[in-house]
């Protein structure tokens, strides 16, 4: 993973900084903000996707990662409690979509994100995972994670190539 | 979320009367699945009475009215007598997408399947497919094009 200072070099993360050109991938974001209380995860998905309006592969991987990425801010950093903020902003960066997701909630256990590894298969029916998939798709589907807590929030940076050329079957 | 079951032959057909099986909807699905695959084990567990001819109980879970979730006509006495069909296909022809949750209560609805019984997946949506390989979940569960593939190579026992 490249240093984060790379991908934040202003240090001005939670100043509302100016959005830069969207790298050919739709237009730019608005730093949306939404009240888990009030909008469902889904619909906060459904809003990003329509302001970004990607291409159809890119589309799919922008809903996994995005829907995953929200339902950890509900399940755990809000533990469920659904009356938390979240807030969703593209930032510049060339030829990749660069998404900004911070919200108010609980910080990341142990300062880091999860792992996120592959969810052995291997063993008997009983003992399949029925979670841990969450993490791995996000690091599947996207480039670079970057996160940091600042002030009472969690920022988490993802990279998507715009290409989308990895993602497709 | 509502599931809409059959049987044919040996095979239990579960469809999945919704767009998506995802966080909001994951714990309701795995629980609809519990109620849909263990009708047999209610009715028919070993020692106890075959229930009439009218056939299963009906569920009992809020099926909104007019929705199938019963054994299709004609079929649930013989299915019930002959014990639960050993081949259970998941028909997600009707579902677009699928995120962890939804993946973690279709696993969770295979484990929940008695000894003996199998679940296979049909009708997988591009993303839905693409989750499924990602995670590699496609290594782990039988999955047809369709339905109709998938009772196409049914074997009879």
């Amino acid at each position: 993973m490249t240093s984060r200072s790379e991908m934040d070099e202003s240090g001005d993360i939670g100043g509302g900084r100016p959005l830069g050109p969207a790298g050919g991938v739709g237009q730019a974001l608005p730093a949306l903000s939404f009240d888990l209380s009030q909008s469902e995860a889904r619909a906060i998905v459904v809003s990003c996707l329509d302001v970004l309006d990607p291409d159809p592969v890119l589309r799919d991987t922008l809903r996994l990662v995005l829907s995953e990425v929200l339902n950890n801010i509900v399940e755990h950093a809000y533990d469920g409690a659904l009356t938390g903020e979240v807030e969703i902003a593209q930032e510049p960066a060339e030829g990749r979509l660069r998404l900004r997701i911070s919200d108010g909630g609980r910080a990341m256990p142990g300062g880091v994100l999860p792992r996120g590894g592959p969810v052995a298969l291997n063993g008997p029916r009983d003992d399949l995972p029925e979670g841990g998939f969450g993490w791995y798709l996000i690091r599947q589907l996207s480039d670079r994670q970057c996160y940091e807590r600042r002030a009472g929030r969690n920022y988490l940076w993802l990279d998507i190539l715009s290409s989308g050329a990895k993602y497709r079957a | 979320m509502q599931l809409a079951g059959t049987v044919r032959g040996t095979t239990q057909v579960i469809t999945v009367m919704a767009p998506r099986i995802d966080a909001a909807v994951a714990i309701r699905f795995k629980d609809l699945m519990r109620e849909e695959t263990e009708r047999w084990r209610e009715g028919g567990a070993p020692g106890a009475e075959i229930p009439s001819a009218s056939g299963p109980a009906p569920a009992e879970t809020g099926a909104a009215p007019g929705t199938t979730t019963g054994i299709a006509a004609g079929a649930g006495g013989g299915a019930m007598a002959q014990g639960p069909p050993p081949r259970v296909v998941l028909d997600l022809g009707r579902v677009e997408f699928v995120d962890s949750s939804g993946l973690g209560a279709i696993v969770a609805a295979m484990k929940q399947l008695e000894e003996g019984r199998r679940l296979e997946l049909a009708g997988l949506a591009p993303l839905v497919d693409r989750v499924f390989r990602l995670t590699r979940l496609d290594t782990v569960f039988r999955i047809h094009r369709d339905l109709e593939e998938a009772m196409q190579r049914d074997i009879p026992e």
